[in-house]
């Protein structure tokens, strides 16, 4: 187990729950969902059914899917503030909905949480917001201190450590709300829509944050939003939630690059995964004389190939071919999307020997129609 | 105006201060303690025992419902066995704490409930045991709506111990009576209103500052 800014450990492992948890090495996944059902007393409909995810010791896990679609439940069952109906959560090997209270607290200490809406007491000022967990831990007061003001560097609010919450900005009630949740050295930090009450820019710092937490800090992250621009700047790995099930899972490029699931694909709604109106007006299905073809031409990052323009533009035919739509974006160093060219083919004929062509440098190509 | 009603007046003030300000310290004490159990015991709370938050729900609301003059009467047996007699101040002091605590443990309890459920997650998700909460949590954050609760529950002590007068309490209520009502002395009955009103003004004002005070922080 790493030290974290050189402090010493100064929690005392718990009962056996908690010695678990601590033991836990490297190579075994943070948390494992094994076939998690949940229905709510009085839930007509099952919250969540036969979920099974692994989430691996250090990566940025995300969660996406439509508000009620059950992502919520779903993190609330790895700390424990919901119990699965069937199945079980393991966290760090141990069976998070056996355990009991005193169990819970342990495993709950190692477990860090992040609010949409912060969360953060009223009543105590930022130091005292952030010593709190220790405090009830009853951790030594001077080991308290020490812990606090590393926090509070860490997340940059130093200056603002006796200001009352209600006098900060929103980023700075969620850096405080991170370094809370930190302040137990927790193995997995849960974001609870973090940032989904801030403005973009905000957004972006905090997510930078988050990522050096889990870069520098080795914390395995698990977070859940409904905005595709969060997974796609800090998560590696994405599970799409949809009505209570997982639908798809994967890694972020593979995911984004080739959605398979209509959810995923209403989710992500990147700029070229529709055609625009106007050319969506004008496209007709059968060629003509002189008709330009329209071709859809994707990237999914599989073969981590940068579309190659000259030798695209050659596979078109060359002469008159056009861009008419489309972006690439790298996610996680893959360059991926969509670009859609058009081309001129007389022919169905024509149009698919061109289509087929320009396959040998884009994943897919297809003829959408004809302008 | 004669010197034995200035002494009384002054006798007045100091009775109706001392049992309005001995039963607030009960309601205080004792209707905090109610007031969380109502809400930590009701349904979704974190000691949930819907059985026994029905059952003090409903003691409380019979306590509520019967009227103060009523109540000062019912309660003679048990000011007797507690104070040993059951006229004065310290007699009066019974009846208007019963009366007290179940009021301002509703009106605390509905403070402790308006504390955002978010709060109380976010303390779980840290590892707070109950007890934490309740003390870390549920009673800081309530404080400003309680102390604002508190008040008003004063205020309406000072009112019910005017009736107390009428069983032979003493303090302003007993002294109106007495001049104002049975011997039509308009003085002195002027001179109680202007002193209750003032009292109620300085418990008022007192609270308010308090409460301006913790919501600085919000």
């Amino acid at each position: 187990m790493m030290k974290w800014f050189g402090a010493a450990r100064f929690v005392e492992a718990g009962p056996a729950a908690g010695e678990a948890a601590r033991d836990a090495d490297a190579s075994q996944p943070a948390v494992v969902f094994g076939n998690v059902g949940k229905i709510y007393a009085g839930g007509a409909q099952a919250a969540l059914a036969g979920v099974d995810l692994q989430v691996a010791r250090g990566e940025v896990f995300g969660i996406i899917g439509r508000s009620g679609a059950g992502k919520s439940t779903l993190l609330r069952l790895v700390n424990g503030l919901e119990k699965p109906t069937s199945g079980s959560v393991r966290v760090n090997g141990v069976d998070v909905g056996a355990l009991d209270e005193r169990g819970l607290v342990a495993l709950r200490r190692r477990i860090g949480m992040v609010f949409q809406h912060f969360n953060l007491l009223s009543a105590k000022t930022v130091h005292d917001n952030i010593a709190l967990p220790l405090k009830i831990a009853g951790v030594p007061k001077a080991a308290i201190e020490a812990r606090v003001n590393a926090l509070l560097d860490l997340v940059g609010l130093s200056e603002r450590r006796d200001a009352w919450p209600a006098r900060l900005s929103g980023g700075q009630k969620q850096r405080v709300g991170i370094a809370r949740a930190l302040v137990h050295e927790p193995d997995i930090l849960l974001c609870d829509e973090a940032t989904s009450a801030l403005d973009p820019e905000t957004t972006r710092a905090i997510l930078a944050l988050l990522r050096d937490i889990n870069r520098r800090l080795g914390v395995t992250i698990v977070l859940i939003t409904h905005e595709m621009e969060v997974i796609r700047d800090v998560c590696d790995t994405v599970a799409v939630v949809e009505r209570g099930e997982v639908v798809e899972q994967g890694p972020v490029w593979r995911v984004f690059g080739d959605p398979q699931h209509e959810a995923t694909r209403a989710l992500l709604h990147t700029p070229g995964h529709e055609l625009p109106d106007d050319l969506a007006a004008r496209i007709h299905g059968s060629p003509q004389a002189g008709a330009q073809a329209l071709f859809d031409v994707r990237f999914t990052g599989e073969a981590a190939q940068e579309p190659e323009l000259g030798a695209l533009a050659q596979a078109f035919g060359a002469q008159g071919v056009r861009f008419v739509h489309g972006g690439i974006e790298r996610i996680q160093g893959r360059a991926q999307g969509r670009l859609i060219v058009s081309a001129p083919a007389g022919t169905a004929g024509e149009a698919a020997t061109l289509a087929a062509q320009a396959r040998r440098y884009a994943s897919r190509v297809e003829v959408l129609g004809y302008v | 105006m004669s010197d034995v009603w200035i002494t009384e007046l002054l006798e007045g003030i100091r009775d109706t201060l001392l049992m309005v300000g001995v039963s607030a310290v009960f309601a205080l004490l004792i209707g905090i303690p109610i007031a969380l159990l109502l809400v930590t015991t009701a349904r979704g709370g974190i000691f949930e025992r819907p059985a026994l938050n029905a059952t003090l729900g409903a003691l409380v609301n019979a306590f509520r419902s019967t009227p103060f003059i009523i109540m000062l009467v019912a309660l003679l047996p048990l000011t007797r066995l507690l104070v040993g007699t059951t006229i004065g101040v310290w007699a009066a002091v019974v009846p208007l704490s019963i009366a007290a605590i179940p009021f301002f443990a509703r009106v605390a309890e509905v403070s402790l409930r308006e504390v955002d459920r978010g709060l109380i997650e976010a303390a779980q998700a840290m590892g707070a045991q109950r007890r934490h909460i309740v003390w870390h949590v549920l009673l800081p954050e309530a404080l400003p709506g309680m102390v604002g609760g508190f008040t008003i529950t004063v205020v309406a002590m000072i009112g019910s111990s005017a009736m107390a007068g009428a069983v032979g309490a003493g303090g302003l209520g007993d002294l109106a009576i007495r001049y104002g009502y049975q011997r039509f002395d308009t003085t002195v009955m002027v001179t109680v209103i202007v002193l209750l009103i003032a009292i109620v003004a300085a418990v008022q004002f007192t609270g308010d500052v308090l409460v301006r005070r913790l919501l600085r922080r919000t």
